[in-house]
């Protein structure tokens, strides 16, 4: 299940639009840029964009609609075939209301002779069209394009009834970027201002251009990196948000004290709680003493009573019931409703029971670091209840469907909350949840066979965000697309594993952890070495790569959530066979980070136990990489660590 | 938004309870079927479609289609769509309806959908209309539609695939002849099946038709699908479009096509001499030109389909000019550039993606995807190993410029033993392109290293490929940046030796010459260390060997695509240690592959010899136990490790 959300915009403008049809114009070129034979940004570039340009300009049509228009402008030296390859086509796909015109490219050879696209050689087709959506597609190929050119094109777009606001700006691309520019003209309206506030870049000062645009720029950037562990998009590349808000709010000390105050008018009248409200909160309260228990209790309610049909597992008939809720009793009556809907019927709920409970505004962190937050209602988009509970408060997410009784999703985890007040604005920070909330439970009770083939049945059990994860990524499959899905996962790391007996349990009940449950049987998985055999108790880890493993890194770290694992496996050892060496094994704690092995022979059978907690979340700078990867590099080590079985003389 | 689906709502609400729906009599003949099925998630009740092609060469097609939705998973039998051409052919109607019970409803015409079949092309005028009741349909409803569509004929001849993602009661197929035509037909992949004769209809029929296997490792679907293949043939006096009973036929309307083509323009000519300029050789002139062409960008530009243009090159000028086209165009522009420097060649027409696509029973150019290209070299010249000998043409060296990592004189794999047919009004029939052995794709492996007292192995590794082996190694290494291929060798290195860390790389980039993948591995605590012991793992790529399916309910055989992989590793051992167990040799042949395994002790050091060849196969179901049985065993040898122990 996830959300699917429709954020819309609209401000009407008076005001006049000037969109002349131009052939294009290039810009001119640095003969430097001509000669050159190697990229100067990153050295293995198979491209380097040498400038990027967009102008970006709110105007208003003649029949008084306001639009956006976009003039694009890009120059790419090609330095090798993948290069080549990677910038043949280009394809602009544009949707119902916005117009693509003066598309024109060209190719500059080494020599400084030019090659320009025929406009007969643009095309343009319907990619997909229905009675509600068309998307058209301009497409071109680049002539004569080699390794050695410099090939650039341009074209504009006119978005109608469109402005340019809660626009995210990207200022890198795939490739390093020489020069990034961005042109923006908003419309002077009274009573309102446009924002742009830069992120994760050295940018210039915003330079004023006589034709009214305001230049943002960036120089030498580099091509996106993905890394394992990596950072979320807009905080691992420069960006610009640019909006619209009312002169003088989005830069007011403030800015926080409007927003809370606002969060509570929009809630607090619709929250209400009804004689039914109040009657199913007293149920809930049943035996829940602490304010815990209650906000728990009052969570599993509120998510049981309506279903949510704005998530990507309801169907167009659900979604096509969707009418606006008045208010929590509005909501309880039609039963099925939207993540707003729940938290609405939450809050009655908790006011029947008599808790202090507030709508909050937050970010999510797989977009958003509280260090990147601005004030700008834009930043903080996602909703969540906040229960005054002794001197602090608890935080629920009611509508979080996938979680045991309304804990906070990891992306709602350690960010700043804004809670609804109408005096003044309150803010607090959202918990981590600790290691042992999100724990990978895993018992195998197997037998070895004496030709090293191992056979018996594997228990996997995932609890926390783990299980909120599998079951987002799952819940739309089938069984039989799950069943095959972990066949794989197995197969590629067991090679020549037989599965039988799949169970995949508990997907859609999150009370309990989600489980898989099968049996296993592996031919030669004790290597042999003459009369040894040599057995590796780590079962689990057995076939995964380890994590960093890569030496170097270019990016900070970013850990979602803390975790933990427990491994307990029981192995029955062929008949004669004993361990030829001490079975003791060293764990090794590095404070936040802890690893605990343990290997136990009770008559002829072996218990490895194992226990990994990573207590830690959050961003991690890039000089704290080599500490992470020397521990796990040490925890692979140690899960492939073998056990020596020899066979005792005379058997 | 919200608004605007509150009345939608009404509106359905209103369509599926004052004005019930009625469904075409066609479906309510069907609906009592509906009752009792599989345990699919889907069953296709009708799958029918029938055919007439009119003096005018229209065809005109109409579909029946019902399925049973027994669950979510099912939801995706809820539609149903077909392939126009506009311009020549165009969707007439379209309309569905879902059963629940006794009751009908509508599906909303304003679901239909309209898009592009092919979005990777730079343009592709074909496209896929289509109406989908996935987001409506619920468990135990059945969907029903039907479609009609019109369609100007390039050629008089269909081929119908005979099976269903989902378990079909009843398939059927039916032409209606115009009076004094006849049809021929044959079943590929199938039992052979003539026509029932209803009047001028002819039908094909097939009842409680299985669901089309997905199984891991199983041929190309259109090595496994029944697929029936019709050609309609009008009498002399009335016109029909694209007749053919003969491959001699076929080859002369493609040759017609393409006529002109290939020959040289003033550019084109230049460009052929600056290209081959100080080369004597005549194939390594052909060569040299097949580099040229091989940089040609590959580009996709579709136009004019429903009038052949999918058959027709552009003009090799054009093509130079732009250093971009399709496989035709390539294969056009090669042409006419050895015709500048006066060599004599072909376009080859074939099927890419299914060796066993093309079959010879039925004379076809729809059996053909791709266009690639034969020259004719001196006898002396020849020394490809992609060279037939045409019984019309005589010795030909088969060349595909449209895959770059293949070099001159080689073919790729996917392609050889496939049939084709070579476009010159001689060709009577298709050729067989050559099929090399398991050991024309080698990869041989050595790695020379030295074992520290502490476990750390410091190794260099070179690879040598030759074949398919070597053209996948140089396709991995031009797709991908240096970062991203260094980040792949490591993650397969670190498959069969753990935590190593990978430098000083050189590898394959040019498809004409022969470089070896080379490299030096660091892996610390690769032997472990355990009370007096200490054991040491064979580095051995065994990561890629083939996990064999299970037999079980297994339905279609599994391909095995042919390779050898030699590799000798010598490994220098630390001072005071001395070999406590050696695995004595081992050999394993089967059908499956052969395999060998020995360990040389030497003095101070261990060196260990890996050969596993596979030939080309297709497991039966019934073999597979036994092939299992054999990567087993290859899997156990190849996990065995080294015993050193301390002199005493």
């Amino acid at each position: 299940m996830r959300s699917v959300a429709c954020h819309c915009v609209t401000v009407l403008f008076v005001a006049m639009l000037a969109l002349p049809a131009s052939a294009a114009e290039w810009k001119p070129l640095d003969p430097a840029h001509l000669a050159l034979k190697q990229p100067t940004i990153d050295p293995g570039a198979d491209a380097e964009a040498l400038l990027w340009e967009v102008h970006v300009s709110d105007e208003v049509d003649p029949s008084g609609s306001p639009s956006t228009v976009y003039e694009h402008y890009l120059r790419v030296k090609i330095f090798t075939d993948r290069g080549r390859e990677a910038f043949a086509t280009v394809d602009i796909p544009f949707a119902s209301g916005i117009e693509v015109r003066d598309v024109a490219a060209r190719t500059i050879r080494p020599d400084g002779s030019i090659v320009e696209l025929k406009k007969s050689d643009i095309y343009e087709r319907t990619v997909v069209k229905s009675d509600d959506l068309k998307v058209k597609m301009k497409s071109f190929a680049i002539p004569a394009l080699e390794r050695g050119t410099i090939v650039e094109y341009t074209w504009r777009e006119l978005h109608r009834d469109s402005l340019a606001t809660n626009l995210k700006l990207r200022f890198s691309r795939d490739i390093p970027v020489h020069d990034v520019r961005y042109y923006l003209r908003a419309l002077s309206v009274p009573g309102y201002q446009m924002v742009a506030f830069p992120f994760n870049g050295n940018f210039a000062a915003p330079q004023k251009q006589k034709d009214g645009f305001t230049m943002l720029s960036l120089s030498n950037v580099q091509a996106q990196v993905d890394e394992e562990f990596g950072l979320p998009d807009l905080e691992g590349r420069p960006w610009v948000f640019v909006g619209y808000e009312p002169s003088g709010r989005s830069d007011s000390p403030d800015f926080d004290k409007h927003l809370s105050s606002d969060l509570y008018e929009e809630y607090s009248k619709r929250a209400r709680p009804t004689p039914e409200i109040r009657q199913l909160a007293a149920a809930a309260l049943t035996g829940a003493t602490t304010d815990a228990a209650k906000v728990a209790a009052l969570a599993r309610v509120a998510r049981d009573k309506i279903r949510r049909i704005d998530v990507d597992t309801a169907t167009d008939s659900d979604r096509r019931q969707l009418k606006e809720t008045k208010n929590a009793g509005d909501a309880l009556r039609k039963g099925i409703g939207t993540a707003d809907d729940v938290l609405l019927l939450f809050l009655a709920l908790a006011d029947a029971a008599k808790l202090d409970a507030r709508v909050a505004a937050l970010a999510s962190r797989a977009q958003l670091f509280p260090r990147s937050l601005r004030p700008h209602p834009a930043f903080m988009p996602e909703r969540i209840a906040a229960i005054h509970s002794g001197a602090g408060w608890l935080f629920v997410d009611p509508a979080n469907q996938y979680s045991a009784a309304g804990e906070l999703p990891w992306d709602f985890e350690m960010q700043r909350a804004l809670i609804g007040d109408p005096r003044q604005p309150m803010t607090a920070e959202t918990p981590a949840s600790p290691a042992a909330y999100s724990l990978k439970k895993r018992v195998g009770v197997f037998k070895l066979l004496d030709d090293g083939t191992l056979e018996g049945e594997a228990r996997l059990e995932y609890s926390g965000h783990w299980g909120e994860i599998f079951r987002n990524d799952e819940d739309q499959d089938t069984a039989a697309d799950r069943e095959k899905d972990l066949r794989e996962l197995l197969t590629k790391r067991l090679p020549g594993v037989e599965m039988s007996d799949v169970r995949i349990d508990n997907l859609l009940d999150p009370s309990k952890p989600y489980t898989n449950v099968y049996r296993i049987r592996i031919a030669g998985y004790a290597q042999r070495a003459g009369s040894r055999l040599i057995l590796q108790p780590a079962i689990f880890q057995k076939g995964v790569p380890q994590m960093f493993a890569a030496p170097q890194r270019k990016t900070p770290l970013h850990f979602p959530f803390a975790w933990s694992e427990l491994d307990v496996v029981t192995i029955e050892l062929p008949e004669g066979y004993a361990p030829e060496a001490s079975l003791d094994r060293q764990g090794f704690d590095a404070g936040a980070a802890k690893y605990e092995p343990l290997v136990t022979l009770t008559g002829s059978r072996l218990t490895f136990t194992r226990g990994l907690s990573v207590a830690t979340s959050g961003l991690y700078e890039l000089n704290t990489y080599q500490p992470f990867r020397a521990f796990f590099e040490a925890v692979h080590k140690a899960d492939g660590e073998p056990i020596v079985l020899r066979k005792k003389d005379g058997l | 938004m919200i608004s605007r689906l509150t009345v939608l709502a009404c509106a359905l609400a209103l369509a599926s309870t004052a004005s019930a729906a009625t469904l075409p009599p066609w479906a309510r003949a069907i609906m009592p079927a509906a009752a009792g099925a599989t345990t699919a998630s889907a069953v296709v009740l009708v799958d029918d479609v029938a055919l007439a092609i009119g003096t005018d060469g229209k065809m005109r097609s109409i579909k029946h289609y019902a399925a049973l939705i027994r669950d979510r998973a099912g939801r995706d039998a809820a539609v149903l769509r077909s392939v126009y051409v506009p311009g020549s052919g165009a969707v007439k109607s379209l309309r569905a309806w879902i059963v629940n019970g006794g009751v009908v409803r509508d599906v909303d015409a304003r679901g239909i959908i309209d898009a592009s079949l092919v979005n990777n092309d730079v343009y592709n005028e074909v496209r896929i209309r289509g109406l989908s009741a996935r987001d409506d349909v619920s468990a135990g409803e059945v969907f029903v539609a039907e479609l009609e569509s019109e369609e100007q004929l390039l050629f008089s001849q269909f081929e119908w695939t005979m099976q269903n993602q989902w378990p079909t009661r009843v398939l059927r197929r039916t032409l209606d002849l115009q009076p004094g035509w006849r049809a021929t037909s044959v079943v590929f992949n199938g039992p052979a099946q003539e026509p029932q004769h209803d009047g001028s209809n002819l039908i094909w029929e097939r009842r409680d038709v299985a669901a089309l296997p997905d199984e891991p490792a199983m041929p190309a679907a259109s090595d496994v699908i029944p697929r029936l293949a019709v050609s309609v043939f009008a009498p002399a006096q009335t016109t029909a479009p694209g007749q053919f009973d003969s491959w001699q036929g076929v080859a002369k309307w493609l040759d017609a096509l393409s006529d002109g083509s290939g020959i040289p323009t003033a550019a084109v000519t230049a460009k052929a001499r600056a290209v081959t300029q100080g080369i004597s050789d005549e194939f390594d002139r052909a060569a040299a030109i097949g580099r040229f062409v091989q940089q040609v960008q590959y580009i996709s530009i579709q136009t004019g389909v429903g009038r052949g243009g999918g058959y027709q090159p552009r003009p090799p000028a054009l093509v130079l000019e732009r250093n971009y086209g399709d496989c035709k165009d390539k294969a056009a522009l090669m042409r006419a550039m050895l015709a500048a420097v006066g060599i004599r060649s072909y376009v080859v027409s074939l099927y890419s993606g299914d060796r066993n696509y093309v079959r010879a029973e039925w004379a076809s150019p729809q059996q053909f995807n791709h266009a690639i290209i034969a020259i004719a070299l001196h006898p002396s010249a020849d020394r490809g190993a992609s060279a037939i000998d045409h019984p019309v043409l005589g010795k030909l060296v088969i060349f595909d410029p449209t895959d770059e990592h293949t070099p001159f004189g080689e073919l790729p794999l996917h392609e050889q033993g496939s049939l084709a047919l070579i476009v010159h009004p001689g060709s009577t029939a298709l050729v067989r392109l050559p099929l090399l052995p398991a050991d024309h794709h080698a990869t041989d492996r050595a790695i020379d290293g030295v074992l520290a007292a502490n476990g750390t192995l410091s190794a260099s590794v070179h690879e040598h490929y030759t074949g398919e082996s070597a053209a996948t190694a140089r396709a991995l290494r031009n797709g991908l940046d240096p970062q991203s291929y260094l980040e792949m060798l490591r993650r397969r290195v670190a498959a069969s030796i753990p935590r190593a860390l990978v430098t000083n790389i050189t590898a394959p980039v040019d498809a004409s010459r022969d470089q070896p993948l080379s490299f030096d591995v660091e892996a610390p605590g690769f032997a472990q260390q355990t009370g007096g012991l200490v054991l040491v793992p064979m580095p051995f790529d065994s990561g890629t060997l083939l996990q064999i399916p299970s037999a079980a309910d297994r339905k279609t055989a599994v391909l095995l695509e042919p390779s050898v992989v030699s590799e000798t590793v010598t490994l220098q051992l630390p001072a005071g240690l001395t070999l406590d167990d050696v695995q004595q040799p081992i050999r394993i042949e089967s059908p499956f592959g052969r395999y060998t395994l020995e360990f040389i002790p030497t003095m101070g050091a261990l060196r260990a010899r890996r050969r596993l060849e596979i030939p080309l196969q297709r497991i039966d179901p019934a073999e597979l136990p036994a092939a299992k049985l054999f990567f087993d065993q290859v899997r156990r040898a190849d996990s065995d490790v080294v015993v050193l122990t301390r002199k005493p």
